[in-house]
């Protein structure tokens, strides 16, 4: 048998796509339907958080408690929170209703409704605050969120994505901690509209406390006045428009008319040590 | 295109050779069905989504074995052997190679 | 801000990877195809049984390897189109080259054969091991057949 040597010219096992169009479409594709899941377990969810039974919403609170270092013991500082708040929740008429505030030791200025009721302060916020009154405005804004069934959407949000997120990119690689990262800044974010009913109801409660609206806007403006420090950033990304809020709070005092007078001194449980 | 895994072709005088020719192919599974596999695993018994995986990629490495065949000008293959290895993570490839051959 | 340098560090690989590694490739494949010319009138068959009525001086068994691995764009190809399904391309080139490079070496092996008989290739993926979703992207081939020559090589028993 004889052995005739031929050449194979055309390259049969080797595709002629380019790869960078493969990377795009493959990227592109990819990413499409990640954001499609991801609105559409939006959208589920927000069908099903309006019906979670409050039983479960404690559970979950409990949960997210850990996540931040709450100390058991009461400190005077809480107490005095406690106190105010309890005199903020009296108004709302939700009986078995039970709200809990916490001050978590940290550099940063927030605040976070978590559900089960717990309002995590974090003492940075504390700090900050100039008078009674301004404490009071935060703590009847986020009773506003709890009001409005806010928090458990923003969190049940910020949850299916990092599940998505962990369950297509794996949970080693920088591009998932990168995401998780954003998606943890994102957790919280309420809707503009959704910030600004529960600034409605901050206002109508702080009303409600001292007769008067002094010291609802104070905070903010001075907050936004302030140098943008790391302490700040995380404060605005999760209560975002500032600028827009403050202004609509004043146009509503102006509005309705409400007074403006002299701000309540902190009392002096609430002046932390640095 | 004849195929044989033989070292000839029954019935048939090969006339002359042409070398060696192979085909190989990589085909992934998408998550989906790397999820079902998973609640297979479970219960046990044939991952019919691998095995019709497989038999595609098996097919196409074939194909592209008998194309370098056809550019040499050959009409069958004798000797046949395949081999699949996995080269990636949910990946496996899958390789034919043989003696393309002209018989009468 | 840590994360963030993460990723630019992760698209800089990537680009080094792309640009990088094709270079290499396709100096690689030129080397291959030279070599192939080269080679022509020595073939590699799978025959089994000896067909040829020549008289064999000598048969030696004769075998090449190669461990050819991919660039890190190719990897981050195959990861995504592990997720979507169907063919891997980037992947196609390293089978393709680690197995043309081992029957090269192994002809090489077999300088002066007038051919080579009952060739049989293997090819196994070398993994890194410890990480789970780590794509194996290293793969050694091996080429090894019997050598048949018409005349005694000299230097040989």
């Amino acid at each position: 048998m004889k052995f005739t040597p031929r050449r194979i010219r055309e390259e049969v096992n080797v595709s002629r796509e380019h790869p960078l169009k493969e990377f795009f479409v493959l990227v592109l594709g990819i990413s499409a339907a990640f954001v499609a899941a991801f609105v559409v377990l939006g959208l589920a969810l927000d069908y099903v958080v309006p019906h979670i039974d409050p039983e479960l919403e404690d559970h979950l609170g409990g949960v997210y408690l850990t996540f931040f270092d709450v100390d058991e013991e009461r400190t005077a500082a809480e107490e005095r929170l406690q106190v105010l708040l309890d005199s903020l929740a009296a108004r709302l008429d939700e009986p078995g209703r039970e709200y809990r505030v916490h001050i978590v030791p940290s550099g940063e200025v927030n605040a976070i409704a978590l559900p089960g009721g717990h309002i995590v302060v974090l003492s940075g916020l504390v700090k900050g605050a100039a008078s009674e009154n301004e404490l009071v405005m935060v703590l009847g804004h986020e009773l506003g969120h709890y009001l409005e069934r806010d928090h458990l959407q923003g969190m049940g949000r910020g949850l299916v994505l990092v599940f998505l997120s962990s369950l297509l990119l794996g949970t080693d690689n920088p591009l998932s901690n990168l995401t998780m990262a954003l998606l943890g800044s994102a957790e919280m974010q309420f809707s503009q509209s959704q910030e600004r009913r529960a600034d409605e109801w901050g206002l109508e409660l702080l009303l409600g406390e001292y007769g008067h609206a002094g010291g609802a806007t104070t905070f903010f403006q001075r907050m936004t006045e302030k140098e943008k420090g790391k302490e700040i950033l995380s404060l605005f990304s999760t209560h975002p428009f500032p600028r827009e809020r403050i202004q609509a709070i004043e146009a509503e005092i102006r509005e309705r008319g409400y007074p403006v007078r002299e701000t309540a001194a902190l009392d002096e449980s609430l002046t932390l040590p640095e | 295109m004849i195929l044989t895994n033989v070292e000839t072709v029954p019935g048939k005088k090969i006339v002359e050779h042409f070398g060696l020719v192979q085909g190989s192919t990589i085909r992934a599974k998408h998550v989906g069905r790397d999820i079902m596999a998973s609640l297979k695993n479970l219960v046990g018994g044939e991952l019919k989504g691998y095995t019709q995986l497989l038999r595609e990629a098996r097919k196409e490495a074939t194909d592209r074995m008998t194309a370098q065949a056809n550019q040499l000008g050959a009409n069958a293959i004798v000797n046949v052997r395949y081999a699949t290895s996995s080269v990636a993570q949910g990946a496996a490839e899958l390789f034919a190679y043989g003696t393309a051959v002209r018989v009468e | 801000m840590g994360n963030f340098i993460d990723l630019i560090i992760f698209f800089c690989l990537i680009a080094l990877g792309y640009f990088a590694g094709s270079r290499a490739e396709r100096k690689h494949y030129r080397s291959i195809r030279e070599r192939e010319e080269k080679f022509l009138t020595q073939p590699a068959v799978t025959f089994g049984k000896f067909q040829g009525q020549e008289e064999v001086a000598e048969a030696r068994l004769v075998a090449g390897s190669a461990v050819i691995s991919v660039d890190y764009f190719k990897r981050l190809l195959a990861g995504l189109r592990a997720l979507v399904g169907g063919r891997i391309k980037s992947y196609e080139s390293l089978l393709d080259r680690a197995r043309r490079e081992a029957i090269l070496r192994m002809k090489e092996q077999a300088a002066g054969a007038d051919a080579v008989v009952n060739l049989r290739i293997e090819t196994t993926s070398i993994s890194k091991g410890s990480r789970r979703k780590n794509t194996v992207s290293t793969v050694e081939a091996l080429a090894y057949g019997t050598a048949l020559y018409r005349r005694s090589q000299p230097g040989h028993s």
